[in-house]
């Protein structure tokens, strides 16, 4: 049997910058990962596929979760995935579903690293400050933008966090002429537009091709390797170095620890045959709700809770990111030639966002806000068509109305929508378990989400929208409305491993190693307490490098025993 | 105004374009043959085409919806939904009319589709119906609907790249 240095479960934006640098810093390492290794000639622009069925993620008959939720009189609501359809998997590939993120690249701001001593305790919430600062996070923020590839201008406004260089190192992407209007109402309003900053190459770079302006982005996989996605951008990179090995379509079930160390993973092949892995330090990386599953399904004598539980932190505090969405039409008989020209222009990137309300007062008192960005409703003709199905009244609508209906959607209005980030506050009612009862077709325990959102993110996300919807209006937008709702986006999860300098009180120390384990890290969103009002996979991205560069000094001063 | 002229023409456009396989996903069926004939009467209420609108028939719809059937990433009940409430709406209409819903007249079609919409199965149903019909309306060409990318053409809708060369289901 092979040994390694490293192990690492999972290999999305959590695992690859590990692979990425252990590997070329002259460590072995193996990256093992649940779906299969595709690459940019697998990627189409398959709606059906990819949208419609979800392809790129298990079906749940197979493979599923528990979902329990209040009722309003405080009881338990439980179902399972496969009969409610309830999805909480993200994208099951090589890259994980980094492939599939439309790369909205915020860097957190520093006051995302202090909410409790800056804001004060939230009746009901278990907010607190980080145990690093923005000042640490700031070089890996950075290297991030050089290494996966970040496009964007970087203006003056409020809350622009401090950077140790003047601009990103790649200009943004081409932009839709509707940008400018948004500009323009911005100005008009006071408010600061911001060119959002994305993890899509504009041009070739990198090693990788620019962008092709597909108009099918956000969702699918990347066809040239613009998007900075983990495969792309670091484990290809990793596997170049001879050191990195990457095994798709293995499912990691459980991990082999006695008191101090992880001694060995377990994963089940494509034809169910179980292999077993030894390596000197192991990283769970996994996604959240996933890499709790894997260290409650991995208890023994020694740990009898569950790995990293000996404190009852494992799964606790949940989050999700906070917020919703919301839209308006733009009507061309409304509009002149040139503007009706202009608004049809397709494949390029909207690219705006705001944050002049990422801390706001309001009745006297200071609230932490968040972020808004803009950009036209997706491409996918099947969602835009179904989005005519209900007329004002709430009635289904067919017949030649219907096809009038699509008509004047499709060719005589576009839809712009803006989505709210805003924090989801962590609380003891959010959490992540395992179900004995119901298992996955390998036989082992599924993950059970408890859902719970706080009050306070619903009022901060509906004021946020109330903003948004005034640009739109303001841009002559109609029909505009918006969801601020508390259902959780499954794709931008994190916590259930919070970090933290007091282990009764979190799973993983401050470089993410679990307390009491000498040789397991966690490097996906789950280490995150609090989530910053921004989509989190920079962060994670970032983390994951700072992670890497702790192993690497780990490494140095004590060397692998295997 | 259709004329001699203009449908040689549309038929000679229609033999340049190329071949598209209806096999790997769409499955022509007997259309006399149950939940199908059924079905393929409520499309062309839903969505009867006309104009610039391309019908059910050219769309191939139920074809697909029959592809539909046999979908591994579609669940069971769906699958069972689909075929029993057409079975269900032929015992209502036999009840009020006498007769299965693909032999009532369209005034008749009409009063049961308000009625079936106002029921919660009923909607739901057709909310599928709908759903699978637009699928069949806007898919690639490749998935054996959208026939000719007519529904496409219609709505002045461009693909994204690369396309599929062959479903991905």
């Amino acid at each position: 049997m092979k040994q390694y240095d490293l192990c690492i479960v999972g290999s999305g934006a959590g695992a690859a910058p590990v692979a990425y640098e252990l590997s070329r810093a002259g460590y072995s390492v193996l990256v093992l990962e649940k779906g299969p290794y595709l690459t940019e000639k697998d990627f189409t622009k398959d709606e059906i596929a990819v949208s419609r069925r979800s392809i790129y993620t298990p079906r749940l008959k197979d493979e599923q979760h528990v979902v329990e939720t209040y009722n309003s009189d405080g009881s338990i609501e439980r179902v399972t995935a496969e009969a409610s359809g309830w999805n909480f998997w993200n994208g099951s590939m090589v890259g994980g579903s980094s492939n599939l993120m439309s790369g909205y690249f915020h860097r957190m701001k520093p006051v995302d690293f202090k909410l409790r001593s800056t804001f004060g305790a939230i009746e009901g919430a278990n907010v607190v400050d980080w145990p690093i600062t923005y000042e640490e996070m700031e070089p890996y923020f950075t290297k991030v933008e050089r290494v996966v590839g970040v496009s964007g201008r970087v203006v003056e406004h409020p809350f622009q966090e401090q950077r140790s260089t003047r601009d990103f190192p790649f200009p943004p992407t081409w932009e839709q002429p509707i940008s400018g209007w948004f500009d323009t109402v911005c100005k008009t309003l006071g408010y600061h537009s911001i060119p959002t900053p994305r993890a899509v190459l504009p041009y070739d770079a990198l090693g990788r091709s620019g962008c092709s302006y597909s108009n099918f982005c956000g969702g699918y996989g990347c066809a040239t390797g613009a998007k900075g996605n983990a495969r792309a951008a670091l484990l290809e990179k990793a596997k170049a170095t001879g050191r990195c090995d990457i095994l798709p379509d293995v499912f990691v079930y459980r991990l082999d620890a006695d008191r101090q160390r992880v001694t060995a993973a377990h994963y089940f092949d494509a034809d169910g045959n179980s292999h077993t892995v030894k390596a000197g330090t192991f990283v769970v990386a996994a996604q959240a709700i996933e890499s709790v599953r894997l260290l409650f399904n991995s208890k023994s004598a020694f740990h009898p809770d569950g790995l990293g539980n000996a404190n009852g932190q494992l799964g606790k505090n949940l989050i999700f990111s906070a917020g919703g969405s919301g839209q308006g039409r733009f009507e061309f008989f409304r509009l002149n030639e040139r503007q009706r020209f202009e608004l049809m222009t397709r494949g390029a990137f909207v690219n705006r966002s705001l944050q002049d309300w990422y801390v706001y007062r309001r009745e006297g008192r200071t609230y932490k806000g968040g972020t808004i960005d803009f950009l036209f409703e997706h491409a996918n003709p099947v969602s835009r068509a179904m989005r005519e199905l209900y007329d004002d009244d709430g009635h289904l609508v067919w017949g030649s109305r219907l096809q009038k209906r699509l008509e004047h959607a499709f060719k005589a209005s576009r839809v712009f929508v803006f989505e709210v980030f805003n924090d989801w506050l962590p609380t003891d009612n959010c959490f992540i378990g395992v179900d004995e009862g119901v298992r996955d077709k390998w036989g082992m325990p599924v993950g059970k989400i408890r859902l719970y959102s706080h009050p306070h993110d619903l009022d901060v996300g509906a004021f946020l929208a109330d903003k948004a919807e005034n640009v739109l209006r303001q841009m002559g937008a109609v029909e505009i409305q918006s969801d601020i709702s508390s259902a959780p986006p499954p794709n931008l999860v994190a916590g259930g491993c919070r970090f933290g300098k007091d282990p009764k009180a979190s799973v993983l120390d401050p470089s993410c190693k679990m307390h009491g384990i000498d040789n397991l890290y966690v490097s996906d969103g789950s280490f995150m307490p609090t989530g910053g009002s921004v989509p989190y996979t920079w962060t994670i991205y970032a983390n994951a490098f700072r992670v890497a560069d702790a192993i690497k000094a780990a490494l140095k001063a004590k060397p692998n025993r295997l | 105004m259709i004329t001699r002229r203009s449908l040689l023409l549309g038929g000679a456009a229609l033999l340049l374009l190329p071949v598209e396989s209806s096999a790997d996903y769409a499955r022509p069926v007997t259309i006399l043959k149950e939940p199908f004939q059924t079905i393929a009467a409520v499309q062309r209420d839903l969505f009867p085409g006309g104009g610039t609108a391309p019908s059910p028939q050219l769309l191939k719809a139920i074809d697909y919806l029959a592809g539909v059937l046999n979908d591994p990433y579609v669940d069971d009940d769906t699958k069972r939904f689909l075929s029993d409430g057409a079975r269900w709406l032929n015992e209502r209409t036999g009840e009020d009319f006498g007769s299965a819903y693909y032999r009532l007249t369209p005034a008749q079609h009409e009063e049961v589709l308000q009625w079936l919409s106002g029921t919660p199965w009923g909607e739901s149903w057709l909310w599928s119906l709908i759903s699978y019909l637009f699928e069949a309306l806007l898919c690639d060409p490749v998935y054996g609907a959208n026939t000719h990318e007519a529904g496409w053409h219609w709505l002045g809708h461009e693909p994204g790249y690369p396309r599929p060369k062959a479903p991905l289901i």
